[in-house]
Formats: structure tokens, C-alpha cells, sequence
């Protein structure tokens, strides 16, 4: 286990060096549960990717270079990256482990956020489900203060830019609310609630111990603890289930999924 | 949960059951959903299009300057006009950002010899007083933005905003800590905070916390607002080397 260590020091003059090692875990066949489309460090913690966090910690630890080797769709992690511009740090990405890497024990297998890493790797589908949410929920917990995007309205209660919040919606810190978020009236944020980017919740719904993904529609007196609301997709980290929502007015992802739409009437069509 | 909002749910979502009020709440959700395509579309969208339209419109009004300008750099040391360097821009992709060339031609080689003489606090920006390798005409365009004026181009194309943090130099971007590369974030402008304000005179933390506090409190308000502060700063010409 590598503990994270987050150096405060405001010194930016020291030139990066080292190489900062990574694995991906190849859990395609234990995600029976959430049935995901991309990669486990594709996976959404709190603001961004699994992968973000941790190229944020290669910053932190000031390595000149991240390798990374992922066994599970290399292609697409390397296409979520962008080449890691945005921490102008040089990254290659392996299939297999190469002859040049170091001793597995200096390799750190990417199975939590840095600092955070679980104490064993989960064994089925809802292990891994109940790993995803309270890794982010520990993630909202020990968030510091620091500089961020989010503004802290109250003491850990991070609202982002140009999110709508009725005067009569209830926030009980810790709970993150994403950019353009709306909160409707008489709702119920936290404490332990993760509000995506662009979501919205209805007037009376309540998100404890919860997390809203992204552009997600969570609809009137709906009640979510200890789940993940993703599009219209319920994830129950508690029981370990995943019901997909047909009533848009419950559940319901905001923006439209035209490639989902056209795949629809392409397969009634061809059948 | 008192006993009245129990009874409040159950009528809520017996009503939910029946065809009708299944008809209304699916209602709802859809001019929920057509109000949140016209906020969410507004907020990306309203912003480019105010750059395209000012910054196709300070080109046009600009000319007779970019003429004068080009004309007095070509007559002083018959060098190139432009000068573009290669700045970072949204999410750390890097673009050329168009200037008037102040400084000599050969004036990045000499940079080495003049970095030791760094008088930027925190170390991170390089900027001098009385740098020797600005011309005549390079002075005096800076001391009034004049040298800035081309990137009304990178405007127009969409490489930079109006308003939004000034785009860094590779170099000082990787050594950026994690907090300061949040100001990657926004697409980078010509004015920010900063530059309204202090404008050169502001150390390294300042900027970014400045910067952070615009993407905080972005509207297309307070970008008006800041581009009608900007004028005056320009014209007065403190803070700038």
C-alpha cells in the first residue's frame, strides 16, 4: 500500500523526475452487478475519473513520467486521457507488463483513489458496486478545503459554478454539488451526497449517502440511500442491484442518447 | 417523516399510477427537460457567440492600428510582423497565440543568459522590468497592449475567449501544482481579474486564486463587466512591462 502524501509545500521550482508506475485491475468479469461500459478506472469518483485522480497525484508527487499497464481495453483508456495534456506529464501505456518495470511491489494496482486504496480486491459484482460508492463517499470526507472549483458555501458543502438551489432545499454537509446542478424545492442534499455535473433533482426527492452521475434526472419524492442514480439506471450498492427506469417522471437521463436512440430502431428494424 | 407527509406520498403516487397523472408527471419531466436544454445550451454557446461577434467586430474596427503597427515593426529592423508562440489552452491543449513582435527576432536564445535575472516573485512567470531585447516600437506597443491586439484572431477562431485566465507557457504549466491546473479549465482570454486589477504586479498564487474565483462566479455578466474595466487599464497602461 502506497499512502498518498498530499505535499502542501507551494514549491514549484523543483523539475519533475521519476516515473510513477500504475496498473489498471482487468475486472470485466466481476462487474456483473453495475455492467458498465468502460474500464474500472474510467469509472466516475466524485469530479472526475478514477485515472484523473490519479494523474492528479503523479502532479503531486512530481514524477516526470506515468506508466501504465491496463490488460482491459487499453485503447480506450488511452483515449480518455488526451494524450494527459492537462497534467503535462508524459505517459505510455503497456498491455502487458514490460521487461523494463519494477518489481510488482512498486507497481501500485489502481483498485482505489491514491491514499484510499481498499484493504482486498472485491470478488463479485456488488463488492465492487459497494467499493465504487464508498470510495467516493470517503473521497467527500476527507476532501480538504483547498482550492477548488466548487465553492464551500457552508463548511463542506461545495457548490459549483451556476447551480440552481431553491431556497427551501435542505444541504447537510459533506455533499458536493457539480456545475449547473438544480435542486428543487423542499429537497434533501446529504449528508454524504455526490450531485453530478447538469443533474437534476426534483421537488421533495432526497440523495443521502448517495450519488447522482452526471446529467441525471432524479424525480419527485424519490428517496436514494446508498445508491448511484446513473442516467435511468438505479444502482443499490445495499442489495446489489440494478433496475433500469421506463418511467422518465422517476429516473431519467437529461440529455438525449441519439446513438442509443438510432441503435434502438436499427435492431427493430433488421429484425 | 411525520404522518401527514406519509400520507402526502401515498397520494402522490397513487395518483402516479393512474393514466392521467402518469400523463402529467411525464409532462413535467419533459418541460423540465426542454428548460434544462435551453439553460444548459444557453450557458456554452451564448459565451462563443459574443466572442465571435466582438472580436469579429474589434478586427474590423482595429485595422487602421494593425496597419500603422505592422507598417512602424517592418520599418524599425525589416523583421517579421507576427509572432506567434505556442501558449496552453482549454484542458492543456496548446495553441499559437498570435502578437506583434516586440522583442528582437533572435530574442528566445537570449532568454537563457536573462533567466537567472528573474524578478518575478514566486518564479513560476517570466516577466522582467526594462528587458533588453524589446525594440523601440516593442516598448510602446507593449506599454499600451497594442502587441496583444492579434489575439482578437485566436478569439475569432476559438482558441481563446474574451474574457478568461491568460494562457501560460508550456514550460511554467508543468510545473504547475494540481490546484494551480484548475485554471485549465476555462478557455483562456485576453482579460481576467488579474489583469483589470493589479495586473502585473500580483504574485504567482494570487493569479491562480483570482483565476479560480472567475470560473467560480462565471456569467456572461460579469465578463461585460470585466471587459468594460479592462478599457480604462489598457489605457492607463499601469502594471504592464
Amino acid at each position: 500500500m502506497n499512502p498518498a502524501d498530499p505535499s502542501t509545500d507551494r514549491d514549484r521550482l523543483t523539475e519533475p523526475v521519476g516515473t510513477l508506475w500504475l496498473r489498471a485491475p482487468d475486472w470485466r468479469t466481476i462487474d456483473t452487478v453495475a455492467r458498465k461500459s468502460e474500464p474500472w478506472v474510467l469509472w466516475r469518483m466524485g469530479f472526475q475519473s478514477l485515472l484523473a485522480h490519479w494523474m492528479d497525484e503523479a502532479v503531486r508527487r512530481n514524477v516526470a513520467r506515468v506508466e501504465i499497464i491496463c490488460p482491459d481495453r487499453a485503447a480506450e483508456i488511452e483515449a480518455a486521457l488526451e494524450g494527459g495534456l492537462y497534467w503535462s506529464r508524459e505517459i505510455r501505456f503497456h498491455a502487458t507488463k514490460p521487461a523494463e518495470a519494477p518489481p510488482d511491489s512498486e507497481i501500485i494496482t489502481m483498485t482505489g483513489l491514491p491514499g484510499l486504496l481498499p484493504a482486498n480486491e472485491p470478488a463479485d459484482g456488488t463488492a465492487l458496486l459497494q467499493l465504487w460508492l464508498s470510495q467516493q463517499l470517503a473521497w467527500l470526507e476527507q476532501r480538504s478545503p483547498a482550492v477548488s472549483v466548487e465553492r464551500q458555501l457552508h463548511p463542506r458543502v461545495w457548490v459549483g459554478p451556476g447551480v440552481r438551489i431553491h431556497p427551501s432545499a435542505r444541504l447537510t454537509g459533506p455533499c458536493w454539488i457539480g456545475a449547473r446542478a438544480e435542486i428543487g424545492a423542499d429537497a434533501e442534499i446529504g449528508p454524504q451526497a455526490i450531485i453530478g455535473h447538469q443533474s437534476v433533482i426534483d421537488q421533495r426527492a432526497s440523495v443521502t449517502h448517495s450519488i447522482v452521475m452526471p446529467e441525471t434526472f432524479v424525480g419527485s419524492r424519490l428517496h436514494l440511500q446508498r445508491m448511484i442514480a446513473d442516467g435511468y439506471i438505479l444502482l443499490d450498492a445495499n442489495r446489489g442491484t440494478r433496475v433500469e427506469f421506463t418511467d422518465r417522471f422517476m429516473l431519467a437521463r437529461m440529455r438525449t442518447d441519439w446513438r442509443g436512440f438510432f441503435d434502438k430502431w436499427k435492431r427493430r428494424l433488421s429484425t | 417523516m411525520t404522518p401527514h407527509d406519509d400520507q402526502e406520498l401515498v397520494e402522490y403516487w397513487s395518483r402516479a399510477g393512474t393514466i392521467h397523472g402518469r400523463w402529467r408527471l411525464t409532462f413535467r419531466f419533459w418541460r423540465k427537460r426542454i428548460m434544462w436544454r435551453i439553460v444548459v445550451g444557453l450557458t456554452q454557446l451564448l459565451k462563443r457567440i459574443v466572442d465571435i461577434v466582438l472580436s469579429g467586430c474589434a478586427l474590423l474596427a482595429l485595422t487602421p492600428v494593425f496597419a500603422v503597427t505592422a507598417l512602424l515593426i517592418k520599418l524599425e529592423d525589416r523583421g517579421p510582423i507576427f509572432f506567434q508562440q505556442t501558449r496552453v489552452g482549454r484542458n492543456g491543449r496548446l495553441f499559437g497565440m498570435w502578437k506583434f513582435r516586440s522583442m528582437v527576432p533572435n530574442a528566445d536564445q537570449l532568454k537563457d543568459q536573462l533567466l537567472k535575472q528573474n524578478e518575478m516573485k514566486g518564479g513560476i512567470t517570466f516577466k522582467m522590468k526594462d528587458d533588453p531585447r524589446i525594440t523601440r516600437i516593442g516598448r510602446f506597443i507593449r506599454k499600451y497592449s497594442v502587441d496583444e491586439l492579434p489575439q482578437f484572431w485566436n478569439v475569432f477562431t476559438g482558441d481563446m475567449s474574451l474574457v478568461g485566465p491568460r494562457p501560460a507557457v508550456p514550460r511554467e504549466v508543468r510545473q504547475y501544482l494540481v490546484e494551480d491546473r484548475l485554471r485549465l479549465l476555462a478557455r483562456p482570454g485576453l482579460t481576467c481579474f488579474w489583469q483589470v486589477g493589479g495586473r502585473s504586479g500580483i504574485d504567482f498564487d494570487g493569479q491562480v486564486e483570482l483565476d479560480v474565483r472567475y470560473i467560480q462566479s462565471e456569467s456572461l455578466w460579469l465578463d461585460i463587466k470585466l471587459l468594460f474595466k479592462t478599457v480604462p487599464a489598457v489605457l492607463k497602461g499601469d502594471g504592464a512591462f
